[in-house]
C-alpha cells in the first residue's frame, strides 16, 4: 500500500477552502500569453544583491538579452528582458513585499525578437560545471516563492553532500494552478531538469512529492520519468511520494516533518539535517529551459485566478506590469476587485496597477472581492491553533501581543510562523492573528538584527553560515555572468572529466 | 520600510453568526421538548429568556461601548445563553426570575467584562446559579410534566413557589424508559434525554467546537458517582448499581450541561490535556454535588469551575504539540 506523507495540521484545502474546489481538480488549465507594451523589470526579485544594470535608456535589447548581472562571488540572479524594444529608464521602484530595488523599464517594439544566443542546444552532453554555469547565468531563483538562487542552494547541496533531491509539486494554495501547469504541459521538462540539477549536484535520488489527490498529475509525472528512464539509463532512483492534501504544503520544515520525520528548527536547512535539498517544480522546467532551450528566466506562468470564477494561467514576462495583465485578461480594472500580488492567503494588494511588476516569485496574482468581514471577540474556539502548521498556540500568542507581553509571547514559539494566513482563515470572530503575529515576528527580527533588511532575515532562515563558503564555491563555476557569453565557454570545457548523463543523448559521454 | 498589510483577503464563511447559528440549531429539539412536555409556560419563559438576554445585551453593550468594537455583527450569543438559561429553569418559574436572571447575566457577566468573547463565566450558567443563590424559595415550582399544558398564572405571580406542593420524584418505581423520556418533574430543558442527546450529535457533527472537556466530563462524573456511592454494587449490580448510574447519568443534567455549556463555545479548554483534567474535576465535582444540592447547582457550579481554571490550565499545560521555547538563550545569541 502506497504510503501517504502528511504534516497533520493545516486544513485539508478542498473542504474547507470552498473557493478551492475549482482549483484542486481543475482539469481546463488554460495557457494564454501577455504581450505587454512595456515591462518594469526589477533588478533585485529574491534573496541577495541587486544585479548592475549592464545596458541604459536608449539602448535596444531583445527577449533574453541580459540586462543586468550579478558580480562574481556575489549572492544574486541575473535580470534578462522578456521582450524586445528600448530601455526607456533606470528607476528606483518598491515591490508591494517592501523589497525596495532599482528597475529596468523597457519598452515593447512589437516586434517579439529574441537574442542570438536562444537556440536549442544541440549538444546536451554537458558537464556538472557547465550545467550549474547555465543555470547561473540564466538568473534562475526559486520559483515556489523563497527566491533563493538555484546555484546557492546547488552549490550548498553539494558542500553537504545530499543524498536526495526533492521536487516540490504540492501547490497547496488556493486557486494556484502554475505548477500543475507546468506539470501538465511540460512534465518532461519537470523531470529532466531534475535530473540536469540532481546529476550536477551528484544525488542519486530524485523524490516527486505530490499530492494524492493530483492523480492526473501524477500519472504524467509517472509517465515523464519512464520515459527518462528508458532514454536516458542514469544510475538515479526515481520515487514519487503522495501527501496528503493539506494547506499549507511544501514549506520545506513541513516537508521535514512529513518525510522525514524530523523537526527542523528555524535556521535549519534539510541539507544538513536530512541530506536533501528541495526545489520547485517549476523551478526544475525552468533550469531545462535554460539546458535545452537555451531560455534564461525572463518569463513565467502565471495564476490568474480569483473569487469570481476566473482561472487561467497565464505565460508573461517577468517584469510585465499588473495593468497589462489586467488588460489582457480582463480589458479594464474592476474596480470591486482587490488584487493580490501573491495568492488568496498571502497575497498583498497591489495599489499602483501601472508599476508594480510581477517578478520571477510570483506565481499568482488573486482578484478578490472587496469585502468587510464581520469582526467579532475571541469564541475560544480553537480553531486557529487546530489549523496552524507550525504548532503554535495562535490564540494565545495573539493575546499575549495584543497585552504586550512580548516575552511570553516569544515562548510561545511565535517565531516559528511561516505567515500562511490560515489563522487568519479561519477563524470565525475574523480576528487579525496572522497579521498581528507576522508583524510582531518582523518587527522583534528588525530590531534583533545587525543589519535591519528582509533579505538577512531570510538569509538566517535559509543561508546561516554559508555565505564564507559561498565565495569558494560559486568561483568554482565560471565567473561569466551573462548567458550568451556562456555558449563559448561549453566548447571549452568538453575536455573536462566531470561529466554527468543528461538527456538525449544516451550512449554517448556520460 | 516593511508593508503592514491585513492578509489575508478571504475568510472563511463559518463565521461567528454562523456557529452560534449552529448552536441555536442544536437547542431546538430541546425546547420542542420542554414545550411539549410542559405547555405554554415553558415557551414563554424560554422566549421571554431569550429575548430579555438579548436586549439587554444589546442595550449594556451600547451603554457600556462594547458593541462599537464589534462591525456588523449580530449577537446571537445573546438568544443561545438567553435559550439555556430558560430551559434550566423549573416549569412555574416567574418571569420576575427570569427579568433579574436576564439583567445579571448581561449587565454583571458579560458587558461589565467587555461583552462577547471577554466574559470569564459561562453567561447562562452564571445567571442560573445567581438565581438560586438569590432566590432559592422562586426555584422550587417543580411539576409533572404533561399535565397543565396551558396553565400561566405562575408566570406572572411575584412570591415564592414554597407555597407549592414540592414534587420529589422517585425514581426506583419509574422504569427506565419513562426516566429517558422525561416523564418526571425536574427543569423543563432536562426532560429528554433523546433530545439533549440529538443536540450534542448535531453539534458534535458541525464541528462547532472540540468536545474534549465535555466527554471527559461526562465520564468522570459518572464514574464519580460510581465510587461516591459505591455501596450500590454492593448488592445486584445489575439491577441496583448500573441502574443507578443510569439514573443519575439521565437526571442529573450532566448530558445537558455537556452538550450545551461545556461544548459550545465557551471559557472552556481546547488543549486535550487541559481538557482532560478540567473535565475530570468537574465530573468528580458534579457527581459530589448531585446528591447534596439542586440540579440547577449540580449543572452550574462545575461549569464556572471549568471557566475559572480555564486560563490557568491554558497557560500551563500547552495546547496541543505546541513547543513552548526557552527565549532567553535564543535571544542572547540573536543580539
Amino acid at each position: 500500500m502506497t504510503k501517504i506523507y502528511s504534516f497533520y495540521s493545516g486544513i485539508f484545502a478542498d473542504n474547507a477552502l470552498e473557493f478551492s474546489k475549482r482549483s484542486s481538480y481543475v482539469r481546463e488549465i488554460m495557457l494564454e500569453r501577455v504581450y505587454p507594451r512595456r515591462i518594469i523589470v526589477p533588478l533585485r526579485q529574491g534573496l541577495g544583491a541587486e544585479a548592475i544594470p549592464v545596458v541604459k535608456p536608449g539602448d535596444h535589447v531583445l527577449i533574453g538579452s541580459c540586462i543586468a548581472v550579478i558580480p562574481s562571488g556575489v549572492i544574486g540572479a541575473p535580470v534578462h528582458s522578456g521582450i524586445s524594444g528600448t530601455v526607456k529608464s533606470i528607476q528606483k521602484i518598491t515591490l508591494p513585499n517592501g523589497i525596495s530595488t532599482s528597475a529596468i523599464e523597457i519598452t515593447s517594439d512589437n516586434k517579439r525578437t529574441f537574442h542570438d544566443s536562444i537556440v536549442p542546444r544541440q549538444n546536451l552532453d554537458i558537464n556538472a560545471k557547465t550545467v550549474m554555469g547555465i543555470i547561473k547565468n540564466s538568473g534562475i531563483i526559486g520559483m515556489g516563492g523563497e527566491g533563493i538562487p538555484v546555484i546557492a542552494k546547488m552549490s550548498r547541496a553539494k558542500k553537504y553532500e545530499v543524498k536526495e533531491l526533492l521536487v516540490n509539486c504540492l501547490q497547496s494554495e488556493p486557486f494556484a494552478t502554475s505548477d500543475l501547469h507546468r506539470i501538465n504541459e511540460s512534465s518532461d521538462y519537470v523531470v529532466q531538469g531534475a535530473l540536469a540539477v540532481a546529476g550536477a549536484i551528484g544525488v542519486k535520488k530524485i523524490r516527486f512529492l505530490i499530492s494524492k489527490n493530483r492523480k492526473a498529475e501524477r500519472e504524467i509525472l509517472e509517465s515523464a520519468i519512464e520515459r527518462a528512464k528508458k532514454i536516458f539509463q542514469l544510475d538515479i532512483e526515481y520515487e514519487i511520494c503522495l501527501f496528503k492534501e493539506r494547506y499549507p504544503q511544501g514549506y520545506y520544515r513541513l516537508i521535514a516533518r512529513a518525510l522525514y520525520s524530523v523537526e527542523l528548527k528555524a535556521g535549519e536547512i534539510l541539507e544538513n539535517t536530512v541530506g536533501a535539498v528541495l526545489f520547485n517544480c517549476s523551478t526544475m522546467a525552468s533550469c531545462w529551459d535554460a539546458i535545452k532551450d537555451g531560455f534564461p528566466m525572463f518569463q513565467r506562468v502565471i495564476t490568474v485566478a480569483g473569487d469570481n470564477g476566473v482561472l487561467h494561467n497565464v505565460l508573461a514576462p517577468i517584469g510585465t506590469p499588473i495593468s497589462e495583465i489586467v488588460r489582457a485578461e480582463f480589458g479594464a480594472y474592476d474596480s470591486t476587485n482587490r488584487i493580490l500580488w501573491g495568492n488568496a492567503l498571502t497575497g498583498i494588494p497591489v495599489k499602483d496597477l501601472d508599476n508594480t511588476p510581477i517578478i520571477k516569485t510570483t506565481s499568482a496574482l488573486t482578484f478578490i472581492r472587496k469585502l468587510d468581514f464581520q469582526s467579532a471577540p475571541c469564541l475560544h474556539c480553537g480553531l486557529c491553533s487546530d489549523a496552524c502548521a507550525m504548532d503554535i498556540s495562535v490564540d494565545v500568542a495573539y493575546k499575549l501581543i495584543e497585552r504586550n507581553l512580548k516575552d511570553a509571547a516569544l515562548n510561545e514559539n511565535v517565531l516559528s510562523c511561516i505567515n500562511c494566513g490560515l489563522c487568519s482563515y479561519v477563524c470565525p470572530s475574523g480576528i487579525e492573528l496572522a497579521s498581528t503575529i507576522s508583524n510582531f515576528t518582523t518587527e522583534y527580527k528588525l530590531k534583533h538584527t545587525s543589519n535591519t533588511s528582509r533579505e538577512i532575515l531570510k538569509t538566517e532562515d535559509t543561508l546561516s553560515k554559508f555565505s564564507d563558503e559561498w565565495n569558494t564555491l560559486l568561483n568554482e563555476v565560471d565567473s561569466g555572468t551573462l548567458l550568451e557569453d556562456y555558449a563559448e565557454k561549453i566548447e571549452k570545457d568538453d575536455s573536462e572529466e566531470d561529466y554527468i548523463v543528461l538527456p538525449f543523448e544516451g550512449g554517448k559521454k556520460i | 520600510m516593511i508593508q503592514k498589510s491585513r492578509p489575508p483577503y478571504i475568510r472563511s464563511s463559518q463565521n461567528t453568526s454562523y456557529a452560534y447559528l449552529i448552536v441555536l440549531v442544536a437547542l431546538i429539539p430541546c425546547i420542542c421538548s420542554a414545550v411539549f412536555s410542559y405547555g405554554i409556560r415553558a415557551f414563554v419563559l424560554v422566549l421571554s429568556s431569550a429575548l430579555l438576554f438579548l436586549l439587554f445585551d444589546t442595550f449594556f453593550s451600547k451603554m457600556l461601548g462594547n458593541a462599537s468594537r464589534m462591525q456588523r455583527f449580530v449577537d446571537l450569543n445573546s438568544l443561545v445563553n438567553g435559550i439555556i438559561f430558560g430551559l434550566l429553569l423549573p416549569a412555574n418559574t416567574s418571569l420576575l426570575i427570569v427579568v433579574i436572571g436576564a439583567l445579571f447575566g448581561s449587565f454583571v457577566i458579560k458587558q461589565l467584562f467587555g461583552g462577547l468573547g471577554n466574559s470569564l463565566f459561562n453567561q447562562a450558567a452564571s445567571s442560573r446559579l445567581f438565581v438560586e443563590l438569590m432566590f432559592p424559595n422562586y426555584l422550587l415550582g417543580f411539576s409533572q410534566p404533561f399535565t397543565d399544558y396551558l396553565k400561566t398564572d405562575t408566570l406572572l405571580r411575584l412570591k415564592p413557589a414554597i407555597s407549592e406542593n414540592v414534587i420529589t420524584t422517585n425514581f426506583k418505581a419509574m422504569y427506565f424508559a419513562e426516566i429517558l423520556n422525561g416523564s418526571y418533574s425536574t427543569l423543563i430543558g432536562l426532560g429528554s434525554v433523546f433530545t439533549v442527546l440529538i443536540g450534542m450529535l448535531y453539534l458534535v457533527l458541525r464541528k462547532t467546537t472540540k468536545p474534549y472537556v465535555s466527554i471527559f466530563y461526562c465520564i468522570s462524573a459518572i464514574l464519580s458517582y460510581a465510587m461516591i456511592n459505591s455501596q450500590l454494587f454492593e448488592g445486584d449490580i445489575l439491577k441496583e448499581g448500573f441502574r443507578e448510574v443510569a439514573i443519575f447519568a439521565v437526571t442529573s443534567g450532566v448530558l445537558f450541561a455537556a452538550s450545551y455549556l461545556l461544548a459550545v463555545y465557551s471559557n472552556v479548554p481546547i488543549g486535550f490535556r487541559s481538557s482532560i483534567i478540567a473535565g475530570a474535576l468537574s465530573g468528580f465535582l458534579a457527581a459530589f454535588l448531585y446528591t447534596r444540592t439542586s440540579v440547577g447547582i449540580t449543572i452550574c457550579v462545575p461549569v464556572l469551575m471549568v471557566n475559572l481554571i480555564t486560563p490557568v490550565l491554558e497557560y500551563l499545560i500547552p495546547h496541543r504539540h505546541t513547543k513552548r521555547v526557552s527565549f532567553t538563550s535564543d535571544k542572547k545569541e540573536v543580539e
